[in-house]
């Protein structure tokens, strides 16, 4: 079972990107609050909430959220992270969306699904390529029973063998979303290099004197492919 | 070399670019991905320069996923040519990419091995980019 984060956060009386904008620049991250009899707007500091997501697994641990109303009385709730925005390039958090859980309730998370245990005996022994191709999963379970992670053991897997999502051994009282066929891992065989090959462009829908120009415009890339 | 086996239109404009990359900006199948800072173009070359230069160093240790494909016709006139007498014909390929875009992912490979493989495909690359890594849940 994950621990509980504590974060502080207080509300936000503005919207709109220019309010947005103001918060980011103070060091805040704009969020919102649902799942209870109202949605709230909040604000969370950027640097605590960053943290909490990125070493100590707030996207899927409760999270008991300490907020301060504008009166200066202070509630906490127990929240999850339902979606998270991120900035495309520097990956900074932009918005997050937090789900208020209620007891008895449950809730639907995301967790990790890792690896543990040896090296496949595929690729130790069978020069194979180990591939981990689901790395999270969403699962519907109680707030005080969400798990870490999904442990997966891929050690007796040779090279054209997998685990699905169905051989997932999950805690009691969790239920996966994912679909149950979904590989998890699989051991690949080894690949040799293979240069791609040269293909002609042909224009769709091309008839007559326009096809001809249109093999022609393709001709020179195609030599100088050849040459190289 | 990458290139369209169907094509709609022989030559397009120029175009402008603007914007971040809104799709294919997230590390999808491998641990390791090269993620682009800035917009530009990217041709059917440097995309397999890239390639083989991280599939040689992993040799057969990882797998390698190409996230863009270069499907915009550029054209050139041919030397000596006067101006005018319509648009040049088809010289080469490029995709068109947005900062925030992954280009490659890597996988199946331990840390070092990545980040060398990676770094290798980065110096064949014409605009300036970023390795990423997947966050563990």
């Amino acid at each position: 079972m994950s621990t509980t984060i504590v974060l502080s956060a207080t509300v936000r009386s503005g919207s709109g990107k220019g309010v947005a904008r103001k918060l980011r620049a103070a060091g805040r991250i704009p969020a919102v609050m649902y799942g209870g009899d109202l949605a709230v707007s909040l604000s969370v500091p950027e640097r605590e909430f960053t943290r909490a997501y990125t070493h100590d697994g707030a996207n899927h641990a409760l999270i008991a959220l300490n907020i301060t109303d504008e009166a200066g009385r202070t509630e906490t709730k127990k929240v999850v992270l339902r979606s998270l925005q991120q900035d495309e390039v520097t990956g900074r958090i932009v918005h997050a969306d937090l789900y208020e859980t209620r007891k008895g309730h449950k809730v639907s998370v995301t967790v990790g699904v890792h690896l543990v245990g040896d090296e496949p005996i595929g690729v130790i022994e069978e020069e194979g390529i180990l591939q981990h191709l689901l790395h999270e999963v969403e699962i519907d379970c109680l707030p005080e029973a969400i798990p870490d992670s999904i442990e997966v053991d891929a050690s007796a897997l040779h090279v054209g063998e997998s685990i699905h999502v169905a051989d997932l051994k999950l805690p009691e009282g969790v239920h996966v979303h994912t679909s149950a066929d979904t590989t998890v891992v699989a051991v690949l065989a080894p690949r040799v290099e293979e240069e791609p090959e040269v293909v002609e462009t042909v224009l769709e829908g091309a008839e007559g004197a326009e096809g001809t120009e249109g093999a022609e415009g393709t001709e020179g890339a195609e030599g100088e492919a050849s040459e190289s | 070399m990458l290139s369209p086996k169907k094509i709609r239109h022989r030559k397009t404009f120029k175009g402008r670019m603007k914007g971040v990359a809104n799709r294919g900006a997230t590390l999808e199948f491998g641990d390791y991905g090269i993620k682009v800072l800035t917009c530009g173009w990217i041709t059917s070359r440097q995309i397999e320069a890239a390639r083989v230069a991280m599939t040689r160093h992993v040799k057969r240790g990882g797998k390698v996923w190409i996230r863009i494909f270069p499907d915009k016709p550029i054209t050139k006139k041919a030397q000596e040519t006067r101006m005018g007498k319509g648009k040049g014909s088809v010289e080469y390929w490029v995709a068109v990419v947005r900062p925030g875009r992954i280009l490659f992912e890597l996988g199946g490979a331990d840390d070092e091995l990545s980040m060398g493989a990676l770094s290798r495909a980065v110096a064949k690359l014409p605009l300036p980019c970023r390795i990423v890594k997947r966050e563990e849940l």
